[in-house]
């Protein structure tokens, strides 16, 4: 046996040294770094030279408004109406597609493809995009952002929820596929309920991400309080924009809280 | 010595004549892969109403390959399968799916649907001859099928079970919902692919004994694929035994000599 000194003579190096293309990927990471930071006109002295204007707008907002609180309340539900309609509508799409979009699952590589392209369309085009697309569409007011939330729930839950799919073991699926069992069949007795935990929780996670995507859309004319905080900011009623940045808070921590109490009972089962 | 040779004194097999009550008939049946070659060749074999036949060989000799072939979820190479009296190999896939719909599948894990109800996950099994939402989930299901369902899980003695879900049962239980589900279609023919394999030796007995007890009760066929040989001569009235790409055994239980099967694994 070894004795305890030879061992330390023979103990691997704790970091092992770098291949040279290892180095010059760790060096061009730096580098993108630094030319990002610059070209963001990234500046410390901008900043702290911004910190008395920022006490400004705070001193002016405080005490936050209650004289439109009515209207505001009702802008607020409008925002979380469209959020909660534009999510149900975007899963309801977004489930049946991404059945197709699953690899592995229905055999058709065609309609396969179509759908992730979909999603991908979807996804990497901004909210905010399609809802000044909308906006043209439909008009002025909630419908356009329901729409602009729908898409982008589509986007996200129909990847999210392919990828479950395909992640969800295919074993009760083979053995009823041996007692004749059509596919279809197949995928809805034994795939989605399989999935149905990831399905739920990606929908809550796509329900959160809309409170907070309303909020915004409401800025380019697609209804809700965000609407009344554009007007509230132009027209430098500080106190009026407090109140509603505050109302915006509320509602999104308690989708959010809501949400994650929802997420932890499915996940226990 | 080879179980090839072992077997080259007993008498040459009868030659094989079509019988009415003939459930599966193989005929010179090869699969073979491009990069991994022949996983066997040349197989002849039929299996008759009420039969109970284990497969046994190796790891890797094609007991799963062969079962899947059987099945028709693998094409093979050459040689054809008479499936109830019909060409497995030339009909559409929909006219398979037919087949298979009279048959029970029982695999080594259970494959229930976890977060479903156990009489949910029996229903399931009556898909292959009632497709549709109806038989997703017990909730919606028909009264008929319901009462079969049930009579099925009574069958492996677990009907106090069926609004359990799939994921709170034992190993053992699991793998009796699973033959409760392939029962409730009323098979002819059941395949189980190392059906105890992954349960302890308590429960794997049991397995067998639900397994012995419900084919017979119903007069199906039972094809089952065991590594336990002590199962595969006490459960089985004959034995197919599967090496080096070719079918070295195929024969009565009683007519196998002592410790002819475990040469399968030399």
């Amino acid at each position: 046996m070894a004795s305890t000194a030879d061992v330390h003579t023979r103990l691997p190096q704790r970091f092992e040294r770098p291949s040279a293309l290892a180095f010059l990927a760790y060096a061009a990471g730096i580098a993108l770094v630094v030319w990002s930071l610059d070209g963001a006109g990234w500046s410390f002295g901008e900043l702290i030279r911004g910190i008395p204007t920022l006490g400004d707008f705070f001193s002016r907002s405080w005490p936050p408004s209650t004289e439109r609180i009515e209207s505001l309340s009702k802008a607020l539900i409008e925002t979380f109406q469209m959020a909660v309609s534009g999510t149900l509508t975007g899963i309801a799409v977004a489930l049946p597609l991404s059945i197709l979009a699953a690899r592995g699952l229905t055999g058709s590589r065609i309609l396969g493809t179509a759908s992730r392209g979909l999603f991908a369309l979807f996804r990497t085009v901004p909210d905010l995009v399609w809802a000044l697309i909308f906006v043209i569409a439909v008009g002025l007011g909630p419908f356009a952002g329901t729409l602009a939330i729908a898409v982008d729930t589509i986007g996200f839950a129909g990847r999210f929820f392919a990828e479950s799919m395909e992640d969800a073991d295919k074993g009760p699926a083979e053995a009823l596929r041996a007692q004749g069992v059509r596919r279809s069949d197949a995928i809805f007795c034994s795939i989605i309920p399989a999935a149905m935990p990831s399905f739920i929780t990606t929908s809550l996670f796509a329900l959160e991400k809309s409170v907070r995507s309303s909020v915004i859309l409401g800025l380019v004319g697609a209804g809700g309080i965000g609407l009344e905080l554009k007007v509230a900011m132009d027209m430098f009623d500080y106190q009026t924009a407090a109140t509603i940045i505050m109302m915006i808070f509320v509602l999104v921590l308690v989708v959010e809280q809501a949400g994650s109490f929802a997420r932890k009972r499915v996940i226990e089962g | 010595m080879s179980l090839a040779l072992a077997y080259s004194d007993s008498p040459a097999p009868a030659p094989y004549a079509p019988a009415r009550d003939v459930e599966i008939a193989a005929r010179g049946l090869t699969v073979s892969y491009r990069h991994r070659g022949a996983v066997f060749s040349g197989i002849d074999f039929d299996i008759r109403r009420g039969e109970r036949v284990a497969l046994v060989g190796s790891n890797g000799a094609g007991k799963s390959t062969l079962m899947k072939t059987l099945l028709g979820f693998i094409v093979p190479t050459s040689g054809s399968i008479e499936m109830f009296g019909q060409d497995m190999c030339a009909m559409p896939q929909k006219k398979q799916r037919d087949v298979r719909a009279s048959i029970g599948f029982v695999a080594q894990k259970h494959n229930l649907v976890p977060r479903l109800s156990v009489l949910s996950n029996v229903i399931h099994g009556t898909l292959g001859a009632r497709s549709g939402p109806r038989g997703w989930l017990h909730s919606v299901a028909s009264r008929e099928i319901r009462a079969r369902a049930l009579h099925a899980l009574d069958q492996v003695g677990l009907a106090d079970l069926a609004l359990r879900r799939a994921d709170s049962l034992s190993g053992g239980q699991s793998q009796r919902v699973a033959i409760a589900r392939a029962l409730v279609c009323e098979p002819r023919l059941i395949f189980a692919d190392e059906p105890v394999a992954s349960l302890d030796p308590a429960a794997g007995e049991d397995v067998m004994q639900v397994f012995e007890e419900v084919t017979r009760g119903a007069g199906a066929t039972l094809v089952f694929t065991t590594h336990n040989l002590d199962h595969a001569t006490r459960y089985a009235g004959r034995v197919l035994g599967l090496q080096g790409g070719t079918l070295a055994i195929d024969a009565a239980v009683d007519a196998l000599p002592q410790g002819g099967l475990i040469g399968l694994y030399s």
